[in-house]
């Protein structure tokens, strides 16, 4: 079973890419396999121009420095024995740096950036709310100065209104510190205010990237419509979207994938030749926009 | 470890709400209290008064004399020390064995945990007393070599709960944050599970505790425990058996002495793990938090 | 802590219960008591240790139910010591003291029907100078060069060089005669001349005995059955005891024995003890050194010991005899008593440290309850005067090798033999003049090795021989290798209410053929 298959991302400093999909695409274990927490059998993971792929343990500490990894359950993230100050500095400590960094100082400036005051360093996580419990868990993922920061769902298991509160702390921090983000979500509406760029994945495979404002006004992939479609919007006619696409049948099984283009049981334009030929992923003429379709256009 | 002293004091007090577990609590304070401080009390059980062997209660002697006309009582608390000595020891030394073998057999998997199980097993294939008494007659005897003897008994049962522990553990996002840190894996096993374990660990020691001081009464009673003259009641058993038709009382308060102790241990450890089962140290509840 | 007062008034406290104790055990000792006192019947007697074998060469104690009534000696002793004809009716010593004929009953015949006769009586010796079958004979035999058979009746023993008369009648009273025919298979079937026949034995539980229709001692044995039952604990025996199951008791505990005393049971002491004796190996430590060795004749609270491991049946000792021994001195245990004022004046003038004199360890047989309780007696006298040891507890096959082979700095064992001529001490591991396994070689005692050889040599009954055993006994003393502390019986009997008519052996072993239930 190919978890993921064949896929390629690429971020830049100060830009964040989105990683969108429904739940058990690969996301998660895409993220996971960029640090290095999850093996990967094939392929190649570059960072900083290093191929950092089958690193062993001792040689992924350095590299685990400058790229960071934000978990999604807030309540599970973070060691119950520790106080909310010793799990920021933790990672510090690990690498030896927490002198070198500038110490207590420079905790409490960490607590200061994700908008916490450092006079609760003491206190034990499940003394603090979800939200708050989120933001300790970006300032510690912060506190190495890294340069890339994978959030996996790091909104979803807020309250909506703590969401964009976070969203804005991570764009925020992202301007000062000249953060890459790599931000997977299951959801197109989450990721559309801080994402630079979108991937869409299914099944493992990336079936469109392309520019926010490209991929939003105009999708090409059915699968990237479909999911468009379902995010709710104040004023359908003024936002100039069609008809809401309701997905028949359901996600395949992984371990059996269907044959040719795995999306097409459920597309809406598949033709013969979808269960035949896998599609590559290549610009779509036209556009900006590169997408993994034999029938790549605007929706119905 | 324990937490915070808030937690800790929760807990005491959640035991302390069961009356047996009460019970147990104040006779073992007492009887700890009784072993430390025993020479103040002006008890001494080695001084022989042989005019007096083998005799009743009375008012000397208010639980009678042995056979070199030493004071029961005396002997039964200064026995206290060397039980209660060698069952703290003995489970400290079971846990710094057997906690680390779990955490690596659990934490890497793969042969390590094959190898390393397989030999947590045969120890606990073995009954405890036959090892104890091998391990014996290789130390000798002296009150290290019980210790050391009963401890390599205990070690079994630590290896398997922290190997649980382990296993239950080392998928939560905590542990695998760390990791993402770059923690080595000693760090992994040793400061991030180990810390959040302390409640099965905990329990296993104190229920433990129980059956190590039976096991070094049984080896004193054998007669292969700690060397006379120093009381033990296991040993004070052994005498008041040949003796029990000279002094029928001989025996009597040293097996009270054991009985309760080792009751007293097991109930705590029944209380405390009931009382800590539900609570997971990692706070499983998502709510919806502001 | 006691001080010197109080210890004499302890002495006082005791001495009161001593006297007592002494005085039934002197009255105790019953000589050959006629048959006609009491009548016979089915004897039942509880033994607390099945038998090795059918051996009476084997003599240790395990076999001692059965030694005297399968078989016959050729001489006995009375319990004062008096030489008594047996199977032998009478023996003449060669004037140059180098050989001895015995004459012999004509009218003996084994239980197989077979005559005893002189070359019956070589067929044992031969037996018992072999090193392979003669058993506890084999160091007996060592003063004998070889022997005639004269007639039927008559055999000489010729001797290597001359021999005093105590250790000649010692060697011939010590030797049971077996039926040559049946000699090969002793070990599993008895063959003897005594006043018993084996009627069945079942391992481990029972042995009975039926009475020897053609034996000839006319008259004996009084009780025609005899049923023996192994007992698995102490504590049973005397219940059986008590509650009329069994009338006689052998071998039992001396703990019970002086507990059914106090109930009315009569209690026999024999006159063939064991002494306890605290052995030190005076090659190591500060045991090289005499004065700290001396200062250990008063170190042992023998009161004490007594008391704990023995339950006050026995006698305070200082030296390694029985009073029924011809060397015995009853003065020694007055002027070697326990006495911690005499004990720390010589610990003065070893020189040694009290780290010095701490440097050793006290080898404990942890199997044996008297054993450890008198070890841990002696440790808390030893603290009194500053020496603190630990107690090294061994058993088994450990506790046997450490002792035969001299692996200890000090530990207790008794010693047997002690009512007989004196240099037979010198068989016991410790007192060994030749190859010592303790002392080693060469021996470190050279003045002991000389008295025991004086006694070998003193021939005759004339003040020089007392002379001999004086030496003896004041070497000992000095040279203080073993400090005796007390005897005491392995072979008590204590019998029900009716019994009577016991026959005292001189080793203590079981004699049934005058015993009968009185009327």
């Amino acid at each position: 079973m190919r978890a993921v298959d064949g896929v390629s991302l690429r971020v830049a400093r100060g830009e964040t890419l989105g990683l969108v999909g429904e739940s058990g695409c690969g996301k998660t274990t895409t993220g996971r396999a960029i640090m290095g927490l999850v093996a990967s059998t094939g392929g190649s993971i570059r960072f900083d121009g290093q191929e950092i792929r089958g690193l062993s343990r001792n040689d992924m500490r350095g590299v685990r420095r400058r790229m960071q990894y934000v978990f999604q359950d807030p309540y599970s993230s973070l060691n119950p024995m520790l106080s909310v100050g010793d799990a920021i500095a933790e990672p510090l400590r690990i690498h030896g740096l927490y002198d070198e960094m500038g110490g207590d100082r420079w905790i409490a400036q960490l607590f200061d950036m994700v908008g916490l005051s450092s006079s609760v360093a003491h206190r034990r996580p499940r003394e603090f709310s979800g939200g708050q419990k989120q933001r300790i868990g970006i300032a510690r993922a912060l506190s190495l100065k890294p340069g890339l920061l994978i959030l996996d769902e790091p909104v979803a298991s807020l309250d909506v209104s703590i969401q964009a509160q976070i969203v804005n702390l991570l764009q925020d921090l992202q301007r000062e510190l000249s953060l890459a983000y790599l931000f997977i979500a299951h959801d197109l509406s989450v990721v559309k205010h801080i994402s630079d760029r979108v991937a869409v994945m299914y099944l493992g495979r990336i079936v469109e990237e392309a520019g926010k404002s490209d991929l939003y006004a105009a999708p090409t992939h059915p699968y990237t419509q479909a999911l468009l479609s379902a995010v709710p919007v104040v004023d359908a006619a003024t936002q100039g979207r069609g008809p809401r696409i309701v997905l028949q049948g359901e996600i395949p099984n992984p371990s059996a994938p269907p044959s040719g283009c795995h999306f097409h049981p459920r597309c809406f334009r598949a033709t013969e030749r979808c269960s035949v030929e896998a599609p590559a992923f290549g610009l779509v003429a036209g556009t900006r926009t590169e997408a993994a379709c034999h029938h790549p256009g605007p929706g119905p | 470890m324990i937490g915070s002293l808030e937690a800790a004091t929760h807990i005491a007090a959640r035991v302390a709400a069961r009356p047996a577990a009460l019970a147990a609590l104040v006779f073992l304070g007492a009887l700890t209290l009784l072993a430390t401080f025993a020479g103040a009390l002006g008890l001494d059980p080695l001084e022989q008064d042989i005019v007096r062997m083998l005799e009743g209660p009375s008012r000397d002697y208010p639980f009678g004399t042995d056979e070199l006309g030493r004071d029961i009582l005396a002997r039964v608390i200064f026995g206290a020390r060397t039980s209660l000595a060698t069952a703290a020891g003995a489970v400290l030394l079971a846990a710094a064995i057997g906690v680390p073998i779990g955490l690596v057999a659990g934490f890497f998997g793969g042969w390590r945990d094959a190898v390393l199980m397989r030999v947590v097993d045969l120890l606990l294939a073995l009954p405890g007393i036959m090892m104890a008494l091998a391990l014996i007659a290789v130390l000798g005897r002296s009150q290290a070599a019980a210790l050391v003897a009963v401890g390599i008994t205990g070690v079994p049962t630590f290896a398997r709960v922290a190997r649980a522990q382990v296993l239950s553990l080392r998928r939560r996002d905590f542990v695998t944050a760390v990791e993402a840190f770059g923690a080595t894996s000693s760090y992994s096993m040793f400061r991030t599970i180990l810390p959040n374990s302390w409640s099965p660990i905990l329990t296993q020691m104190v229920v433990l505790s129980s059956v190590a001081i039976l096991l070094e009464a049984a080896l004193s009673f054998l007669g292969v425990g700690i060397p006379p003259p120093t009381p033990s009641w296991g040993e004070m058993l052994r005498t008041g058996k040949e003796y029990l038709h000279d002094a029928p009382t001989f025996a009597v308060l040293p097996g009270l002495a054991l009985t309760l102790t080792i009751l007293a241990f097991d109930t705590l450890g029944r209380a405390l793990s009931t009382v800590l089962e539900g609570r997971d140290t990692v706070v499983p509840a998502r709510g919806n938090q502001p | 802590m006691h001080d010197m007062t109080h210890t004499f008034g302890l002495v006082r406290r005791l001495a009161g219960t001593l006297a007592i104790g002494l005085s039934i055990a002197l009255a105790a000792p019953a000589r050959d008591v006629s048959a006609q006192q009491v009548s016979g019947g089915t004897l039942r007697v509880a033994v607390i240790a099945d038998i090795a074998n059918f051996d009476p060469h084997q003599f240790s104690f395990v076999n001692a139910t059965l030694i005297k009534n399968l078989y016959d000696s050729l001489l006995e002793y009375t319990p004062e010591g008096k030489a008594i004809p047996s199977l032998a009716e009478s023996w003449q010593i060669a004037p140059d003291s180098k050989s001895v004929t015995l004459s012999l009953r004509k009218d003996v015949k084994f239980h197989s029907g077979a005559p005893f006769n002189a070359d019956a009586v070589a067929a044992n010796l031969k037996k018992a100078a072999d090193p392979k079958l003669g058993k506890n004979l084999f160091a007996t035999m060592s003063i004998v060069d070889n022997w005639t058979v004269v007639d039927p009746a008559t055999i000489r023993v010729n001797f290597k060089s001359p021999v005093p008369e105590r250790q000649i009648t010692d060697l011939f009273q010590f030797m049971t005669i077996i039926d040559p025919a049946g000699i090969d298979t002793v070990e599993q079937k008895p063959a003897g001349s005594g006043a018993y026949m084996l009627a069945e034995r079942v391992v481990g539980q029972r042995i009975k005995l039926a009475a020897n229709p053609g034996y000839w001692r006319s008259g004996q044995p009084v009780s025609k059955d005899v049923e023996i039952t192994i007992f698995s604990q102490d504590a049973a025996a005397t219940a059986a005891l008590e509650s009329g199951g069994v009338d006689i008791i052998y071998g039992g505990t001396l703990r019970s024995a002086s507990r059914l005393r106090q109930a009315g049971y009569p209690v026999l002491d024999g006159p063939g003890p064991l002494v306890q004796v605290f052995r030190i190996n005076s090659t190591r430590g500060p045991f090289k050194n005499a004065k700290f060795r001396q200062a250990f004749n008063h170190l042992m609270d023998r009161e004490s010991i007594l008391r704990v491991g023995y339950a006050g049946l026995g006698q305070i000792v200082a030296l390694p005899w029985a009073p029924s021994g011809p060397a015995f001195d009853p003065s020694y245990a007055q002027t070697y008593a326990f006495n911690l004022d005499k004990a720390k004046d010589l610990l003065a003038q070893s020189g040694l440290s009290p780290a010095e004199m701490s440097a050793w360890k006290l080898v404990v047989n942890a199997g044996s309850q008297p054993d450890v309780g008198i070890s841990q007696v002696v440790q808390a006298t030893l603290k009194r005067v500053g020496i603190n040891i630990e107690l090294d507890m061994k058993e088994g096959s450990e506790l046997v090798e450490t002792m035969l082979q001299g692996r200890f700095d000090a530990l207790f064992g008794g010693v047997g033999n002690i009512q007989k001529f004196p240099s037979r001490l010198a068989t016991n591991s410790i007192y060994r003049t030749v190859n010592n396994p303790v002392l080693g070689t060469p021996h470190p005692h050279p003045e002991y090795v000389a008295a025991i050889e004086r006694v070998n040599t003193t021939l005759g009954t004339g003040p020089e021989v007392k002379a001999a055993y004086d030496n003896l006994n004041k070497v000992l003393v000095e040279t203080a290798f073993g400090i005796p502390t007390n005897t005491f019986d392995q072979g008590v009997i204590v019998t029900g209410k009716t019994v009577g008519g016991f026959t005292l052996d001189m080793d203590n072993m079981l004699v049934l053929r005058t015993t009968g239930f009185r009327k």
